[in-house]
């Protein structure tokens, strides 16, 4: 949860549930409803939404954001992979680190990370 | 494409996504380059198969039953790996990990598979997100015979594949966990260690190289932290994982 680091460190307060799916707004990040939109628009596919918002991040933002936004997209659509292929667990201190935050947003919930006798794994 | 594209790419990411689709047809530590290339070509295949469309629409993709649309190259075993994992993976179970490798994947072969599909998928996403057609593959593989060794110091854990710790790293991993933080996530491809080598460096250009770090100083992004992680956060969601 880098988001809420990253708040804590410039002061700024960003939703996280937003981030997450549980919202639907643009977690009060500059640009962040922009942003929401290419994610949504790249993962399902859909070549003319990404064709709009692409344009609209150029014009707002800059090619350069466009294209590291891109990026990070595609990195996003590589590590959960790996992660869920291989049943790589939250390491112990990271868990711990972020428990408060994972029982507001339901996280504990999912299995996908658990083992048996493990709420988080 | 990215090179003779009017996009302005940054060089250092340019030079990866280069560099790792240079090696998606050649030889590999446990497959050939002829086995890479038809996973490669079957990862995209993957998202026009019928049979993981119903899964992925089903309440649980396990209580769906078929064939999967496929190339003609791969086994069955491997099929189920390759369009699980691109279409499906944030409800990977154990039991399913443990099945495959049971149905006829070796869990080293496993782990060279996984790389490759997620590097396949990694460069589709980015380039079909910047607007450019996807990169081209080589219409065969590279001929060669893979090593097929495991490196020292492989054991199970902590996931459900054997991974090698810092702790337990020999001269095969080089300065891996010396180039970046030991995070689970990093540890997860160190059983076939020339696949760590090949998506790291790639990962690391389309995010960042260490990711524990709060602000960008020093680094050329074109965004603030707080977006990167926004998105990074935004996609893992849509892709059913909170790790």
């Amino acid at each position: 949860m880098r988001l809420s680091l990253s708040g804590e460190h410039t002061g700024d307060e960003y939703a996280l549930e937003d981030a997450i799916g549980k919202g639907s707004g643009d977690s009060g990040l500059p640009q962040g409803e922009l942003l929401n939109d290419f994610v949504e628009a790249v993962c399902a596919g859909d070549g003319a939404r990404t064709a709009t918002v692409r344009q609209k991040i150029i014009e707002e933002m800059g090619e350069a954001a466009m294209i590291d936004a891109a990026a990070v997209i595609a990195a996003f659509n590589c590590y959960p992979r790996i992660a869920d292929a291989t049943g790589i667990p939250l390491e112990e201190a990271k868990a711990a680190a972020t428990a408060a935050m994972r029982a507001e947003l339901g996280l504990d919930e999912l299995d996908s990370r658990k083992k048996p006798g493990e709420t988080w794994s | 494409m990215v090179d003779t594209s009017p996009l302005v790419v940054r060089d250092d990411l340019k030079s990866a996504l280069t560099q790792a689709w240079s090696e998606v047809a050649q030889t590999g530590a446990w497959l050939s380059g002829e086995q890479r290339l038809a996973i490669a070509n079957e990862a995209r295949n993957a998202w026009q198969c019928k049979l993981c469309q119903r899964r992925k629409e089903a309440l649980s993709p396990y209580t769906i039953k078929g064939d999967h649309e496929h190339l003609g190259a791969l086994p069955d075993a491997w099929l189920e790996a390759v369009h699980r994992i691109v279409t499906d993976s944030g409800r990977i179970t154990e039991s399913w990990y443990d099945a495959t490798i049971a149905a006829g994947i070796i869990e080293d072969e496993f782990i060279e598979l996984l790389s490759l599909v997620t590097i396949v998928t990694g460069a589709d996403t980015f380039m079909r997100a910047i607007g450019l057609p996807p990169l081209v593959l080589p219409a065969t593989g590279e001929q060669g015979t893979a090593p097929r060794r495991r490196p020292g110091g492989a054991k199970t854990g902590p996931g459900w594949a054997p991974t090698v710790a810092p702790e337990d790293a020999g001269p095969e991993l080089g300065d891996f966990y010396e180039t970046g933080p030991a995070a689970y996530i990093r540890r997860a491809l160190t059983l076939v260690p020339g696949e760590a080598g090949r998506f790291w460096p790639l990962a690391n250009q389309l995010y960042l190289s260490n990711p524990l770090r709060v602000e960008l100083e020093g680094v050329e992004r074109a965004l603030t932290r707080a977006q990167m992680e926004f998105i990074a956060t935004r996609t893992s969601a849509y892709l059913d994982c909170f790790y």
